[in-house]
């Protein structure tokens, strides 16, 4: 029985250690599946060699969105002695980078929603307030936001921005690549705007053959890597930049692994851990209990035994007893006997005298 | 019993307790207050480089962790049969009860629309986030240790029937608290497996949710612990005889596991480094600091645990018990508030709000408070005369 | 009380666990990466490496620091370098030949240090003489020399200053026992003995390579040696004389300060004013296509150095890039030692680095660079068999003498371009200005004017993707609406204006190129 028992409990062990690695090494094998993106998804090519820092597209933006006139006008470029990021307001802003250029010029470039093809805040998002269209857009549900802002931390750019002035409904800020205008016909608002076409629009695979002709054709103008063609998985904004991509706060080491792989083999393990929890706490208590009923039961024949045994002796102690008050009784009444014979001879003896 | 309820009303309101807590109470409705007609920004540091503060890293990661002695005794006394720890059951339920509840109600805090809480799971849910896992299980193990806890009041009430039904539900109950806090303790560290380029490389582990989940059984053993020495000194007049005589093998049981379990946490922190050739940052200031973590949190409660458990030293373990919730603090502070972004450079780092910390001062004493007040009345440190406990 | 006494034990263990990290913590800074600084005249001393593994770190000594304190107390270089046996000076320290290990380290250390603790001794300035402060392991410099080389410029003092006695130097010409000439032929027997015909001397760098073969020193050596050596000597005749010290020559800064006279006069080396260049071998069946007139005179005048070309040897590209690629040339065939388009040493990419040029990097800047015009082969490869060069007369094309007269007349001063109105107002765009701006920036080069062949070439600048001519099509005609799937690359007509404006201006050095104002001026 006890060696049964013990085999059950190391099944049960090696299939739960087994079925939490295995997770794992299935998301291994599944990892050949690659989300390039929906085919003729549409995104943008940012190339930072043209950009001029004009602030066109920030104004731009500002107009098409509705958003609130800002403190300093767009034209005002004093604004680049700062560095500047997504706020309450402003979905995209334009840095510069003194002196990083490869002839100690500076370089402007764009800061935005970088639409990935597997994006971090989707996955994220524990009410699904981000989707990732067909047309290559990441969507926005402000009316499910409940505001944890995890987005804002899985983001690897920390892109998002959230209201953290409002007090009755704020929500997560960023570019939506205009997307009600793109299922219009037109340009997104930056786009359209920019003088100098930094920033192509058109299918994503289009942006990937432009921008690797403009490397072969100027490979003096142009470092050899387009950001954003395997970073994170992939993005819809796609960047070129004439100097390490890093100088312009373009953070090379986020790897080409889409965020949600990253949390793939902990969700795998779920259900595997509720499947197998149960039963195997279960089985745990089904044995401890199997095990204090039989010590109870052995208890209670112990019990038994030493209760009866316990009785015998008592039984025959009081055999012993009664026997002994037998005979004392025996003893006491032949003693009482053989007095009244004796007195009544006496009283007999006296009376005949 | 009646002596017990008759000794606290005779002592008055103003006593120093009452006078603190009253204070800090006042102040926390105060902050509240401004918190909800101000917005975030009107009482915390948090910002767009850094969504999750104090609030995240104390309340939700650290007060989770430290409520997990509610189903690692259960689980122990339930499912492992160790009935000796029986007298612990009932206020390591209720030290989680709480817990979780001070978690839900930091979040009501810390979640830019706290009315929309219930949305993940009645308007649209999320199920590639981790986080909503995590809000599944909490939200129902939150349940389950109301009902496990539930019995104390029903019992006090005099609710029998109630009260005896879910007396019956206990294993089942118990056995779903496991399952639902290794999913969600676990997940807690799976959600910072999505950062892998803003947390620092001797924090960040494919392993984190491993991690997590065993640190979540040392800290409600250690909990359980330092919660039971507090409850020692200032409700003994409410414990019964058993909780006395058991009180002692508890302090040693938990201690022996818990050093049992440091030293395999101690193992596989290591081993983390090691996978990942992450020795070579050992040698920075963020090294120093994680050596720190695990030598002087983790390595030395396990060695002081275990001597304590070897030499009887009820004392030894009951600091050491102190000093390992300490440590799981500094873990998860460490995780999200220390180690995270530590690629930014030092304008952009986050450093709490006095006006956080003070949010998070007032959520603990409201439970300070509410452990009083359940403790005083109800039957957490003794056996309700009507209701003998079916398992002994 | 055993219990208490480990359980105090124990914490005092920790807490002094707990100390030792966090004083390490404070002890061990980060190590930031300084930035070096660097210096022309910094010898990093690790010749013991041929010897071994290096104990300790390589010395990082400060040559011109010695030099100049020596020179300011009256010595000279003899404290340190030895006399050679034929009067020329060691270059190496103490000693003349090669020496052991033991010795070589021995040699530093009793004369470095012993020189150092004599000063010492004296009260005057001195180095180290600890082992650490020599050898150290966090150095604070870089080792700077800028290349220095014998330019036209620098050849032109010395043979002036020499009067003109080329053995000075080339020094292979004459036997040395006889003062005979040794070969009065330049043909390869020559060049096979290292033998340099009057009139035909070559560079240092044909026999004195990187590294010394036998008894040839190093180019190095040989060049310290012959130079330092001579300068020295006619200074002390108090003569006109070059650098010493390392700085003066090896500092870039101070290599600008080297005289220039105003024309340096050509070279002569008999070398030809023209040469058609073919494969070199006329029987060569892959020989089709028409050779090359090169203009060497004008190239002479455009290069400062024959090593811009002539790299390896004095000789004929020819003689080792052949048409197969022998292994003489490297593999490198001929096509590709004229062709390459990235390499200095090519005709084409010579011309590709004199493209950069501000006179005409705003028009070629914007030009793709992956591949060559085709229309361009034709401007070189344009020998007609059987032709005899008149008076060594090339096709050149001389633009120059078209004057504004015959082709730009019919240009407008100025156009307005309104298409876009928008937000500014009309661009005021002055073409003939900006049209007769590339005119003279084009005719400085004769290199431009003989690859444009005419002025129509110019308009092509902007007037791109469209035939020759002088009515070129308008931008309009072609940039229309911006990302059109059927041509990914052309941009739209906003983009191509300010792409082309802006380019230009960027490339040719224009003051604020973006200041929108300069163009047009925003509506009210």
């Amino acid at each position: 029985m006890d060696k049964s028992r013990r085999q059950f409990l190391k099944i049960l062990t090696g299939t739960t250690v087994a079925a939490t690695v295995v997770p794992k090494a299935a998301e291994a094998a599944s990892a050949n599946k690659h989300f390039e993106g929906y085919p003729d998804g549409l995104g943008v090519l940012h190339d930072t060699t043209r950009c001029i820092g004009c602030r066109q597209c920030e104004e731009a933006c500002n107009k098409v969105n509705d958003l609130p006139k800002p403190e300093k006008p767009f034209s005002d470029k004093f604004v680049f002695e700062q560095k500047r990021r997504s706020e309450t307001g402003v979905f995209t802003v334009v840095n510069r980078y003194d002196g990083v250029g490869p002839n100690g010029e500076d370089v402007f470039r764009k800061f935005q929603c970088n639409h990935c093809l597997e994006p971090a805040c989707g996955n994220a998002c524990f009410v699904n307030a981000f989707k990732k269209t067909k047309e290559g857009a990441v969507t926005y549900d402000a009316s499910v936001c409940v505001g944890c802002r995890f987005c804002l931390l899985a983001c690897p750019w920390s892109l998002p921005a959230y209201e953290y002035d409002n007090a009755y409904s704020p929500v997560v800020v960023r570019c939506t690549l205009c997307r009600p205008r793109v299922l219009e016909g037109k340009l997104p608002g930056c786009v359209e705007a920019c003088p100098m076409e930094a920033l192509t629009f058109g299918k994503r695979e289009d942006l990937l053959k432009i921008a690797r002709d403009r490397i072969k054709k100027h490979p003096d103008r142009y470092i050899d890597h387009i950001f954003g063609e395997n970073e994170i998985g992939g993005t819809s904004w796609m960047y070129l930049s004439a100097v390490d991509f890093n100088k312009l706060e373009l953070n090379t080491n986020v790897g080409t692994t889409p965020t949600p792989k990253f949390t793939a083999g902990a969700l795998g393990a779920v259900p595997m851990i509720v499947g197998l929890w149960p039963v195997f706490l279960t089985g745990v208590w089904a044995m401890n209990k199997r095990k204090e009923k039989i010590a109870a039961d052995e208890k209670a024949t112990a019990v038994a035994a030493a209760v009866e045994q316990a009785n015998a002796e008592a039984d025959e102690k009081l055999k012993a007893a009664q026997e002994k008050a037998n005979k004392a009784k025996e003893k006491a009444i032949d003693a009482a006997v053989k007095k009244a014979l004796k007195d009544a001879e006496k009283a007999l003896a006296e009376e005949k005298a | 019993m009646s002596e017990h309820v008759a000794v606290v009303e005779k002592r008055g309101l103003i006593t120093p307790f009452n006078v603190i807590t009253g204070l800090i109470i006042i102040g926390g409705l105060i902050l509240t207050v401004m918190r909800f007609t101000g917005g975030l920004s009107s009482v915390t540091n948090l910002d767009n480089y850094n969504p999750w503060g104090f609030w995240i890293g104390f309340d939700l990661l650290a007060g989770v962790a430290l409520a997990a002695g509610g189903y690692t005794t259960s689980a122990a006394v339930y499912i492992f049969g160790m009935k000796k720890y029986h007298a612990a059951v009932r206020p390591a339920i209720l030290t989680g009860f709480l817990g979780y509840s001070l978690v839900v109600v930091a979040l009501l805090y810390d979640v830019g629309r706290p009315l929309r809480l219930p949305y993940p799971f009645l308007v649209q849910q999320g199920p590639t986030s981790v986080m909503f896992e995590v809000a599944a299980c909490v939200g129902l193990y939150l349940t389950v240790l109301f009902l496990e806890f539930s019995n104390a009041p029903l019992e006090w009430l005099g609710i029998k029937k109630v009260a005896r039904i879910i007396s019956k539900l206990t294993i089942v109950l118990t056995i779903f608290g496991v399952v639902l806090s290794t999913l969600h303790q676990s997940s807690l560290g799976a959600m910072y497996l999505m950062v892998p380029a803003k947390l620092h490389p001797l924090w960040y582990s494919s392993f984190l949710p491993v991690f997590f989940f065993v640190s979540s059984m040392i800290a409600g053993l250690s909990m359980v612990i330092f919660e039971s020495a507090i409850s020692h000194k200032y409700f003994h007049h409410m414990m019964d005889e058993e909780h006395k005589k058991t009180a002692d093998q508890l302090v040693f049981g938990f201690g022996k596991a818990a050093s049992a379990l440091l030293a395999g946490y101690f193992a596989i922190k290591l081993i983390g480094v090691s996978l990942d050739h992450n020795w070579g940052y050992l040698n920075s200031g963020y090294g120093y600091w994680f050596l720190l973590e695990i030598l002087g949190f983790v390595l030395l409660p396990c060695i002081c645990y275990a001597i304590g458990v070897r030499e009887k030293n009820k004392r030894l373990i009951q600091i050491t018990a102190a000093w390992t919730v300490v440590g799981i603090i500094l873990n998860r502070l460490n995780i999200s508030l220390v180690a995270f972004n530590y690629h930014l450079p030092d304008e952009l780092r986050y450093v709490p709000h006095w006006m956080e910390i003070c949010i998070s001062i007032f959520l603990v004493t409201l439970a300070v408070v509410a452990f009083k007040f359940i403790v005083t009345r109800m039957p957490i440190f003794f056996e309700h005369p009507d209701f003998p406990d079916p398992h002994h | 009380m055993k219990n208490r006494n480990n359980s105090v034990f124990l914490m005092c263990f920790g807490l002094a666990l707990l100390a030792l990290v966090l004083s390490f913590a404070s002890a061990c800074g980060d190590s930031d990466s300084r930035i070096l600084k660097e210096r022309a005249d910094l010898l990093i001393l690790d010749g013991m490496k041929i010897h071994g593994e290096l104990e300790r770190a390589p010395v990082q000594f400060k040559h011109d620091n010695h030099t100049l304190r020596l020179e300011a107390e009256g010595q000279g270089c003899s404290v340190c370098h030895l006399a050679n046996e034929n009067g020329t000076r060691s270059i190496r320290f103490m000693r003349i030949g090669d020496v052991s290990g033991k010795q070589q380290m021995e040699i530093y250390h009793n004369y470095c240090i012993g020189c150092h603790q004599q000063r010492l001794d004296l009260d005057k300035d001195s180095g180290p003489v600890t082992c650490g402060d020599c050898h150290k392991n966090d150095p604070e410099y870089i080792a700077a020399q800028a290349k220095i080389g014998f330019s036209k410029t620098i050849h032109y003092n010395h043979i002036k200053a020499m009067n003109y006695n080329c053995v000075t130097c080339h020094h292979e010409t004459l036997d040395q026992n006889t003062g005979k000439p040794r070969c009065d032929k330049a043909d390869a027997e020559a060049i096979a003995n290292n033998c340099q015909p009057s009139g035909y001397e070559t560079s240092c760098r044909d026999c004195h390579m990187e590294k010394a073969i036998e008894n040839r020193s190093s180019i190095r050596d040989a060049s310290h040696a012959m130079c330092i050596d001579c300068h020295q000597k006619r200074g002390e005749d108090s003569l006109k004389t070059g650098p010493v010290i390392c700085s003066d020559c090896h500092d870039r800064n101070k290599q600008i300060l080297f005289k220039k006279p105003g024309k340096v006069p050509r070279l002569k080396r008999y070398q030809p004013d023209k040469v058609i260049i073919g494969s070199g071998n006329v029987t060569d069946e892959l020989n089709r296509l028409a050779k090359v007139e090169f203009n060497h005179l004008a190239h002479e005048n455009a290069v400062e150095n024959c090593h811009n070309c002539h790299h390896g040897q004095m000789n004929k590209c020819n003689s080792c890039h052949t048409t197969k690629g022998d292994i003489k040339g490297g593999r490198i065939t001929l096509e590709l030692s004229m062709h390459a388009m990235n390499e200095k040493g090519s005709c084409v990419g010579c011309h590709n680095v004199k493209k950069k040029e501000k006179d005409c990097a705003g028009c070629h800047d914007l030009m793709p660079k992956h591949e060559m015009p085709k229309s361009s082969c034709t401007s070189c490869h344009n020998h007609h068999e059987n032709e005899v060069l008149a008076n060594n007369k090339v096709h050149d094309n001389d633009t120059a003498t078209q004057t504004e007269d015959s082709l730009f007349k019919n240009i407008p001063e100025q156009i307005d371009i309104s298409q876009l109105e928008a937000k500014f107002d009309a661009a005021r765009f002055p073409h003939k200005k900006i049209i007769l701006a590339l005119k003279s920036g084009a005719d400085k080069s004769k290199l431009a004017t003989h690859f444009h062949g005419d002025d129509e070439t110019l308009c092509m600048g902007c007037h791109h993707h469209s035939p020759k001519g002088t009515s070129p099509p308008a931008c309009i005609s072609c940039h229309n609406k911006p990302f059109d799937e059927k041509d990914l690359n052309r941009p739209g007509l906003l983009g191509a204006y300010h792409q082309q404006c802006i380019g230009c201006h960027k490339s040719i050095g224009m003051k604020n190129p973006t200041d929108c104002a300069v163009c047009h001026t925003e509506k009210k």
